[in-house]
């Protein structure tokens, strides 16, 4: 008992204590999430799916604040899901350009068979 | 003991009160994968992350079966409904592409098309342009043709171009003296006339009768009337309508020469026939 309170024993005792507080697992590596955002930017997310990208970063925020708490399975939790709303932001926004592109060329299209209708009908 | 057995069976009952109930996150995302995996456009256009979406579900069953914490499972089940979205999403991407390069074929198709319409319709207009020139000059042949018949009738009618029209003249040898009688001499000029009144039907006649001043005047009226009468009778004999001829006798007056001399006086015995212009009208003689 004597030897436990001497001061090697005291600093077992700290770490042992700080060791029940603290998360047990690693804290997640944000640099996947923050990337997966920044391939969402860049693919249009802004304009063509807005919310589900601001849903990403949101995530991404609550991640970094739960490792500044020590949180580190929350942190993990939040990480994980910053990443895939991100590529889910991603795939929405090249989804509606593609079909932005559809439309338009549908309209092109439109508008050409109109006019080849009209040169007919003015022959006549 | 008997109240510690109690208990015992008590928490058991309670421990164990049937199967764990259900987590509506997950659930909701096995409803929704299921949905996906039977879409056949999700399956032939985003087979990958189909796959990446049901690895995700089987992590999520996976974690409620081990029973762990609910904020777990929901976390996996969350990915996992994500990961749905994404492949729809991505289905959705690679079928538009695809009809992308449909339309572009499409449209190039289409381009060409409006390209033949447009040449098509260049021939047509090239060809109704030359139709209008063609009729333009054969509607300017025609008219030049028809001045020169014009002209060469009226030479025939040896008639003069005056204010009023052409004015044929029938002299007073195709009378007999005093009489309103035509003379057969009078015949070719009759004819030409009928034959010019035939080959234009728009055009009329007024027949004006002139004496010299010997005679008296209201005599010279009579028989100025009387003669271009006569004139109007061989026009209707040979088909010309009356409806086309008026007559007029003027007597004495308007005298072409001088009544002093017999030549004179011969050349104021006459008929005048003034012919209309296309319309129809003959200008009034002024006095």
């Amino acid at each position: 008992m004597k030897r436990l309170l001497s001061l090697p024993g005291l600093l077992l005792l700290a770490l042992f204590a700080a060791g029940c507080t603290s998360s047990r697992v690693p804290p997640p590596d944000l640099s996947g999430p923050r990337a997966a955002i920044a391939d969402a930017d860049q693919a249009g997310a802004a304009a063509d799916a807005p919310l589900e990208l601001r849903n990403a970063r949101l995530k991404l925020e609550q991640a970094q604040s739960a490792i500044n708490r020590g949180d580190h399975e929350r942190a993990r939790i939040f990480a994980e899901q910053a990443q895939v709303d991100a590529k889910y932001a991603e795939a929405r926004a090249r989804s509606v350009r593609a079909q932005m592109a559809v439309d338009e060329l549908r309209e092109g299209i439109r508008v050409l068979r109109e006019e080849i209708e009209r040169s007919r009908q003015g022959a006549r | 003991m008997r109240s510690l057995l109690l208990l015992i069976v008590l928490l058991f009952i309670v421990g164990c009160g049937g199967p764990p109930r259900a987590n509506a996150v997950l659930t909701e995302a096995r409803e929704a994968h299921t949905i996906a995996v039977n879409d056949s456009m999700i399956v032939e256009n985003a087979p990958v992350a189909l796959q990446e979406a049901t690895e995700a579900l089987r992590r999520a069953v996976a974690a409620w079966e081990d029973k762990e914490s609910t904020d777990l499972v929901e976390h996996h089940a969350y990915i996992a409904r994500q990961r749905v979205r994404i492949a729809e999403e991505t289905a959705r991407q690679n079928a538009a592409r695809k009809e992308v390069e449909q339309l572009r074929n499409e449209r190039q198709q289409v381009v060409l098309e409006a390209r033949a319409a447009e040449a098509e319709a260049a021939q047509r207009r090239a060809e109704a342009e030359r139709e209008r020139a063609e009729t333009a000059r054969a509607e300017a042949e025609a008219a030049l043709a028809r001045a020169q018949q014009l002209s060469e009738q009226v030479t025939e009618l040896e008639a003069e171009l005056t204010r009023r029209g052409l004015v044929l003249t029938l002299g007073d040898v195709l009378f007999d003296t005093g009489q309103a009688t035509l003379k057969p001499g009078a015949r070719r000029t009759v004819d030409a006339l009928v034959t010019f009144l035939n080959e234009n039907p728009e055009r009329n006649v007024l027949i004006e009768g002139f004496t010299d001043s010997v005679g008296g005047a209201e005599f010279n009226l009579g028989l100025s009337q009387r003669r271009a009468d006569a004139v109007r009778t061989a026009l209707v004999e040979r088909g010309i309508p009356g409806t086309r001829i008026r007559t007029r006798g003027y007597g004495q007056e308007y005298p072409v020469a001088s009544n002093a001399t017999a030549a004179g006086r011969q050349q104021n015995r006459r008929v005048e026939i003034v012919i209309s212009d296309p319309q129809g009208t003959i200008p009034d003689r002024t006095p």
